[in-house]
């Protein structure tokens, strides 16, 4: 039977006794981790999925969840993991989105998932009735394009993206990793990132791809710094690959040195060099290396953190070199490739690129560069130097990253609008310290009149959005200022408020 | 610091960091702040510097674990046993 490389390699390892999937609960062996795989694809199987059916995870992260997403994986069926912390609203706009088959969920979740959806549910702690089958059957066919996992991501007009990675996608990325890396199956991997980032793909993917073991920390877990660093020590970890948001947590205040860290990798956020000399010291036998692209290209260039970066303080690390996997251009508007040393917008062609957004083909196709099916605008700013190392800049449009979810600010500004008193609403991003980011709304209500209900507006945001795009300020006007066209004078409505500005992403 | 000083600051600054996302919330000394999730863990970053300038004592790294925040009267048991 036809197999991607992906599955061919999942499946490769021989089943032993050797720990695959950890956490503070539950131990899968090698051998466990086969049989739990089996005994899901074959319920799956009698429930009569077909290839290419979507099955979402309503489920936090736990070994059993890592075995129900690598059993889909490895019999074509595609994974929608979901984050189980998001409002009600926005996870039945994302299952609309991406109308899976199946919705996965723990019995605990059961009441609360159907109180939001009357999707066929799929129990995942219920006894079976039948005796496991053994050896794991692989029951349909699978190429490199056929779709493998949908990430959920924001979109500006209020319907989220899927952005759908194929198994091919996915090998591209796991492959150019191990080989950068020089990482084996005697690595230990921690997995912080909930499996609804594509930084997941790393941890519980290509770990399994090794036959390497992976320790999952719960959501909650990852709040303390006391408890990350704990599993570290204790596990004895050589891998991690995180927002640096989450290393400054570590790094806050005086802690263990952590000898046995051989990788600190860093994505999705803009790394000031202050912070990777902070993980050096931290991690002193570690290679630190920073690794960009959006969710729709997973990594297409990653720095390794020298010397010479540690002994200059100031300012942020590049995004170095393109991955041998893919090109990396800086494109004018017209996608027409610039000359080095210009600014201009970060475009990738390769076979990380995305299959395309699930159910929305204009909108895949406007995100293309003319002609290239595995093309992407990131969207993203940036220029090469001297010597072809790449430097961030930002986005120029509405969309940031706040602790790595990408927020779409027109879309916090629609759902403010929706306010009864509110005409119009500007969104801006505010920071202070270095790794403090929120929302500030300006909402314009007209004079003399007072917001009738205060806590309305983050009310809906809440319902509607991720918890990070509520505003923790709100600004109200009587009437925005506008420029000599009439249009509104955004620099105005954000530089009226602005008092000290450190960062801007 | 006297324990149900400590108590009271503590309610206050949750109750107005949590006033942005959750409105006005009840908050008591047995609020599980975790189970809710009240705070996300950059505020509970920010709580943790609250508590060091009001108590005029450092944390210890070690004891900035889940169970010492589950509850206020956790986190006051945190500064107040300490001295």
């Amino acid at each position: 039977m036809m197999r991607s490389k992906l599955v061919t390699s999942l499946l490769a390892g021989p089943p032993d006794e050797k720990a695959a999937l950890c956490s503070d609960t539950e131990t899968l062996s090698r051998k466990a981790l086969l049989e739990k795989m089996a005994l899901f694809a074959s319920r799956m199987q009698r429930l009569g999925l077909k290839k290419g059916d979507r099955v979402a995870l309503y489920l936090s992260k736990t070994p059993t969840t890592v075995a129900l997403q690598l059993a889909c994986l490895v019999n074509g069926l595609v994974v929608v993991p979901l984050d189980i912390r998001l409002p009600a609203l926005r996870i039945q706009a994302q299952l609309r989105q991406c109308s899976p088959a199946l919705v996965a969920v723990a019995s605990e979740q059961l009441e609360a998932l159907s109180a939001i959806s009357d999707l066929p549910k799929f129990v995942v702690d219920t006894t079976p009735e039948t005796p496991k089958p053994m050896p794991l059957a692989v029951y349909h066919s699978i190429q490199e394009n056929d779709p493998a996992v949908i990430l959920m991501s924001s979109g500006s007009s209020g319907r989220p993206k899927a952005i759908t990675l194929s198994h091919g996608n996915i090998f591209a990325f796991v492959d150019w990793a191990i080989r950068f890396f020089g990482l084996s199956a005697d690595d230990r991997f921690l997995s912080i990132a909930p499996l609804h980032f594509d930084l997941s793909l790393f941890d519980v993917i290509l770990s399994q791809v090794l036959g390497a073991s992976v320790y999952l920390l719960r959501e909650q877990q990852t709040l303390f710094p006391a408890e990350i660093l704990k599993c570290l020590q204790q596990e004895q970890i050589t891998a991690v690959y995180a927002v640096p948001t989450q290393y400054q947590m570590l790094t806050a205040r005086p802690g263990p040195v952590l000898p046995a860290l051989r990788h600190a990798l860093f994505a999705g956020e803009v790394l000031p060099r202050s912070l990777a000399q902070l993980v050096g010291r931290m991690a002193p036998n570690a290679m630190l290396a920073n690794l960009y692209g959006p969710t729709e290209t997973n990594v297409v260039s990653c720095h390794r953190i020298s010397a010479a970066d540690l002994d200059e303080p100031n300012g942020d690390v590049p995004i170095g070199r393109p991955c041998d996997h893919s090109a990396v251009y800086i494109c004018d508007s017209a996608g027409e490739p610039l000359a080095p040393e210009v600014e201009g917008e970060i475009c990738v062609v390769g076979p990380t690129v995305m299959q395309g957004y699930h159910a929305a083909p204009e909108m895949t196709e406007r995100a293309r560069l003319p002609g290239a099916a595995d093309s992407y605008r990131t969207g993203d700013f940036g220029w090469f130097d001297k010597d072809g190392v790449l430097h961030f800049i930002g986005r120029r449009d509405q969309r940031v990253k706040l602790r790595g979810v990408l927020v779409d600010l027109g879309e916090v500004e629609m759902v403010a609008s929706q306010h009864p008193d509110v005409s119009q609403a500007v969104a801006e991003v505010q920071f202070s310290g270095t790794f403090r980011a929120t929302i500030k709304l300006h909402l314009q209500i007209g004079p003399d009149r007072q917001l009738s209900d205060p806590t309305l507006v983050p009310h809906m945001i809440r319902q509607q959005l991720p918890a990070v795009a509520v505003p923790s300020e709100i600004e109200t006007w009587d009437f925005f200022p506008t420029m000599s066209n009439g249009k509104l004078d955004r620099q105005h409505i954000l530089a009226s408020s602005r008092k000290t500005r450190e960062t801007g992403e | 610091m006297k324990r149900q000083d400590a108590l009271n600051s503590i309610v206050d600054w949750i109750k107005a960091q949590s006033k942005p996302k959750f409105g006005d919330v009840e908050v008591s000394p047995e609020t599980r702040l975790l189970e809710l999730q009240l705070l996300d863990s950059l505020q509970i970053m920010d709580l943790v510097f609250f508590l060091e300038e009001t108590s005029g004592q450092k944390i210890a790294l070690e004891k900035l674990i889940g169970e010492n925040f589950e509850t206020p009267n956790a986190i006051a048991a945190l500064i107040c046993r300490a001295d």
